[in-house]
């Protein structure tokens, strides 16, 4: 729809027209600000924990030890140098893992994702349908948004 | 011609002064929208609606998806 309004507001004789191509979906999916009777709603992404667990994909399993362990979610995410999500390494993997393991090695590649935009309140439903606790929120270029911990998020919103 | 643009081109045009335009029907864009951005839906896009825009200055239009 955009390329056609951009190509006629150019007709209309508008100088220096701009498509952007990626719309309103990406610009909500990329949890930057937002109007209309919406804005108050909570999406996923505004709900998780922005700072969890990381390291790199050439970290050894010897230093993940520690880390993984004390993870309330009980797993790590592997990320890049521009925080685009790679896999997640969970607790169960570092055991079996030799000391000189890297992250690359021991992660589950690509874990599955959802988008900042899920509303809150369906992903919580959805969570608790798979018995699942935990979700990855991430842009729609790949970049980690954070961790939405089903029942933290259940309690902001009670 | 008109030039695509990804959302980082976007912000930084509308950090120079762009206008925005949603060109999806009144209702989704009541729904949510860009801040500052006006409605003017696609179907409705002629020398009227398009009045109190400055035709000097870039604008940039966008819908759901860019479809």
């Amino acid at each position: 729809m955009s390329p056609r309004a951009a190509w006629r507001l150019e007709a209309l004789g508008f100088e220096h027209v701009y498509d952007y191509v990626g719309g309103k979906a990406d610009w909500l999916a990329s949890g930057r600000p937002r109007a209309g009777r919406a804005a108050g709603e909570m999406y996923a992404g505004d709900l998780v924990d922005p700072d969890p667990p990381t390291c790199a994909l050439a970290d050894r399993v010897s230093d993940l030890g520690a880390a993984v362990p004390a993870s309330r979610y009980g797993f790590t995410l592997v990320i890049s140098d521009r925080r685009v999500l790679l896999g997640r390494v969970r607790r169960s993997a570092l055991a079996a893992a030799s000391e000189e393991a890297r992250a690359e090695d021991v992660m589950e590649p690509g874990p599955s994702t959802v988008r900042y935009d899920t509303p809150a309140t369906e992903l919580i439903e959805r969570l608790a349908q798979k018995e699942l606790r935990t979700a990855i929120v991430t842009t729609p270029t790949g970049r980690l948004v954070g961790v939405f911990d089903r029942a933290a998020a259940a309690r902001r919103l009670a | 011609m008109p030039a695509a643009i990804d959302i980082d081109r976007l912000e930084h045009l509308l950090a120079a002064g762009a206008q925005l335009v949603e060109v999806l029907p009144e209702a989704e864009y009541a729904e949510a929208h860009l801040p500052g951005a006006v409605n003017i839906p696609l179907k409705t896009l002629d020398p009227r609606t398009t009045s109190s825009l400055d035709r000097g200055i870039p604008v940039a239009v966008y819908c759901h998806d860019g479809l």
